[in-house]
């Protein structure tokens, strides 16, 4: 008996150093195998081919046409620089909602991939540390950044607990606009909004003036009417933060030296301002959009079930205008199956315009095991033929500036009666800091902004001065905290 | 020579049998339970963002976590749920079992149909259920509406959303009921026939004979339902995600948010360890008051 339970226990103790030995062999992989690569592999270098593997997943990408076109270039690059540099490219596709965690599970094994990409500046947010500084690469091969939008790969440039660094390179972008239902407009007799960036006259008051009669409740009435009853609303005149981070909608806020105040804090990153007078205004005009104008709706996105049911606002056909970003291009299709649409710019808040841009990059990871055979792959990828078929697959606008007047005419070839010139416009307003940019403790403060904005839109607030306050304590405590760290 | 053959008693055999059946659970228990407890316990007092190495903070996270306002505002829900779900949930389960256990027609059926919602995962009910509280086109607010009243957002307000989490563990309620099934067709049926000749009415063989032969049953619902009410994460993380404005942010989902949002593994891990706690004493606590109030049939009480 105690030799059976002996012989038990001898197992048990075995299976589980095997298993302790097995999960710490990861981390401790990259240096054994670069030591090992000094010698033994030296040998054996011209017969195997480094393996560089970019990981998508961080946002488009997976669908599996692109699936396919990934394929198609991995294939071609494989059997033809890859074959000369002995470089074997693969794309690792990961489900969106898998993609933080398969990247941080790769990264703690040791297996980091060796670029990640597409990744919208939030995803590039998120995971700020693991990324390469690419200036020492363009500064050697003297890569001409001139043929991008500047502003584009400004977006990718950080300053990170003092470190600065430019991640990447912007791939496309996918500015906001409105898009507007315009059989809405039409039984509302109303004119669309204009397709001209800057127009006078086009203000938020104006577009408020134009949704309060587009939103009908279940009698027919509107907010014009007394009767009004905004608890049973069967159509609405706007609709725009729901979809949108907060930062994209305080973006339009500026302070009084013309600055704007997105960021939320000092230019150091230690201070919360989001109690400023001006993030005050923008709660209070969120305040007013839903309980004066009553031209939103009070749902949140966390909510699901709402008027606009399973579709995207604007699908439902029951929104007249939807503020949004143009990566909404997948819905294109079923829109065009229900209403006519169409694209107008953005208006202005207390004088400036702006157009919360979000915009894709590929980046480079800190710790992969062959940085040199993954910058190949990258400038390959940033070729011009290929970033032209890269864009084609996700769809963004190309941020390589000789390749957007095609982008235009693929547009209008395909749907000739949207303003697509609206989109290729916004680029000059842009958003600056981006709407989605690095702040310390990002995802903290981000989901203190959004509890913020969800009070306001739930009602559960005393008064937006209030809400501001009590925001920028806990994004206070959050930096605090940050610091403390390091 | 020969080499003798031990004989090796039957009950000794037996047992190595059953040490090589319990192999594969035990390998399991340490490599996927108790070797990450106690890596977790570990966690706990350090700062791991779930890449970079752990680095040592003392107690900073429990810290940390006992001046949060959030923490304590989680758990406030947690528990606020667990006062008013808990008993309703013993007391509809007791009361459809011993409705299910007299005789009446189709009584298979009914007894499917009522224990259905707990063969369902909590992410198909949370769906079901999104559809049914939908303020325009969800059945309740239909009814209502028929009614003559107004509906409310349920999901949308604050102050409606705890209520719709009730609604769905009420109904689930059938998951209890197997048990106290089990319970009632245990009762001994002399004790009845006893309390009939003295002349007891139903509801006083109800009162006298039914429920306190039941409380070994209510108790192990009681410790289940503790420890589930505390684990409660599903329903909330597919119906509102904590919102709105944190009015459904359950102790879990906090942790979760901590855990794999915000990269906090080592706060995320102090959190579990005071959930562990908690529902250790509060556990502990019940076990203590049973001697009041459960009654074994064994047991003679003073």
């Amino acid at each position: 008996m105690k030799k059976t339970m002996a012989c038990l226990l001898v197992i048990l103790l075995l299976f589980s150093a095997f298993t302790v030995v097995s999960c710490g062999k990861g981390a401790g992989s990259s240096a054994s195998s670069s030591s090992a690569s000094s010698g033994s592999s030296a040998k054996s270098a011209a017969k195997e081919k480094v393996k560089i593997q970019i990981m998508v997943g961080f946002g488009t990408g997976t669908d599996p046409s692109q699936i396919t076109v990934h394929e198609e270039l991995q294939n071609e690059f494989n059997n033809t620089i890859g074959k000369e540099k002995g470089i074997e490219l693969e794309f690792l596709t990961v489900p969106y909602s898998d993609a933080s965690t398969k990247f941080t599970t790769l990264v703690a094994a040791g297996m980091s991939p060796d670029i990640c990409g597409p990744v919208g500046v939030m995803g590039v947010a998120q995971f700020i540390d693991q990324w390469a500084d690419i200036t020492p690469y363009l500064e050697r091969d003297k890569v001409d950044l001139s043929v991008y939008d500047e502003q584009l790969v400004e977006s990718n440039r950080y300053n990170v607990d003092g470190e600065d660094k430019l991640v990447g390179l912007p791939i496309g972008y996918y500015p906001s606009a409105l898009f507007y239902n315009e059989d809405i407009y039409d039984r509302a007799e109303l004119e669309y909004p204009p397709a001209e960036w800057g127009t006078p006259d086009w203000t938020y008051d104006k577009l408020y003036e134009q949704a309060r009669i587009m939103t009908v409740d279940m009698w027919g009435s509107t907010p014009n009417d007394e009767d009004f009853d905004m608890d049973n609303v069967i159509q609405y005149g706007y609709d725009g933060t729901d979809w949108s981070p907060w930062r994209a909608w305080v973006g339009k806020f500026f302070d009084e030296d013309g600055n704007s105040v997105a960021l939320g804090m000092s230019d150091d990153y230690r201070t919360a301002t989001m109690d400023s007078p001006e993030w005050v205004h923008a709660f209070e005009e969120l305040e007013r959009m839903i309980y004066v104008e009553k031209v939103r709706p009070r749902s949140d996105a966390a909510a699901g079930a709402s008027l606009f049911g399973d579709a995207d606002p604007l699908g439902s056909n029951r929104l007249g205008v939807w503020e949004t970003f143009s990566w909404m291009s997948y819905a294109f299709e079923s829109w065009d199956a229900n209403f006519s649409w169409n694209i107008g710019a953005i208006p202005a808040m207390d004088g400036h315009v702006v157009s919360a841009t979000n915009i894709d990059t590929f980046v480079m990871c800190k710790n992969g095991k062959h940085p040199e055979e993954a910058w190949e792959v990258y400038k390959w990828l940033f070729s011009p033929e290929i970033y032209s078929r890269l864009n084609h697959n996700y769809g963004g606008i190309p941020a390589m500036k000789n390749l957007q007047a095609q982008w235009l005419d693929e547009q209008k070839a395909t749907r000739p009666n949207i303003n697509w010139q609206v989109l290729l416009d916004a680029g000059q307003y842009a958003d600056n800091p981006n709407n989605e940019s690095w702040v310390p403790g990002y995802s903290q403060v981000w989901n203190e902004m959004e509890f913020a904005m969800a009070s306001i839109i739930s009602g559960l607030y005393d008064t937006p001065q209030q809400v501001a306050e009590d925001l920028n304590m806990e994004v206070q405590d959050i930096l605090d905290e940050y610091w403390a760290s390091r | 020579m020969r080499k003798e053959k031990r004989i090796v008693p039957q009950s000794e055999r037996y047992a190595r049998w059953g040490y090589a059946f319990i192999i594969p659970w035990v390998i399991g228990f340490l490599v996927f339970t108790f070797i990450p407890m106690l890596f977790s316990m570990y966690l706990a007092f350090t700062d791991y963002d779930t890449i970079n190495t752990p680095r040592w903070v003392g107690f900073a996270n429990f810290t940390k976590m006992f001046t949060k306002p959030e923490m304590w505002h989680s758990l406030w829900i947690t528990v606020k749920f667990g006062i008013l779900s808990l008993p309703l949930g013993l007391v509809a389960g007791f009361l459809v079992a011993y409705l299910l256990n007299m005789k009446i027609p189709m009584m298979k059926f009914w007894r499917t149909i009522f224990y259905l919602p707990a063969m369902i995962s909590g992410v198909v009910v949370a769906m079901l259920w999104r559809g049914l509280f939908d303020d325009q086109y969800g059945i309740i607010n239909f009814i209502l509406r028929t009614a003559g009243l107004r509906g409310p957002q349920w999901l949308l307000d604050p102050k409606y959303t705890l209520y719709c989490f009730l609604f769905l563990s009420v109904w689930g309620a059938g998951g209890g009921m197997v048990v106290y099934l089990s319970g009632l067709q245990g009762i001994p049926t002399a004790l009845y026939e006893a309390a009939e000749i003295d002349g007891c009415s139903k509801f006083q063989q109800l009162i006298h004979i039914t429920i306190p032969q039941m409380t070994p049953i209510f108790f192990f619902n009681l410790i289940m339902g503790l420890i589930g009410m505390f684990q409660y994460f599903a329903e909330p993380m597919v119906l509102t995600k904590g919102g709105p404005a944190d009015s459904t942010m359950f102790y879990n989902l906090y942790l979760y948010k901590h855990a794999f949002q915000f990269r906090n593994m080592g706060y995320a891990s102090a959190l579990a360890w005071f959930l562990f706690v908690i529902v250790l004493l509060l556990t502990m606590l019940t076990f203590k008051s049973s001697e009041l109030w459960v009654f074994y049939e064994s047991e003679v009480k003073r």
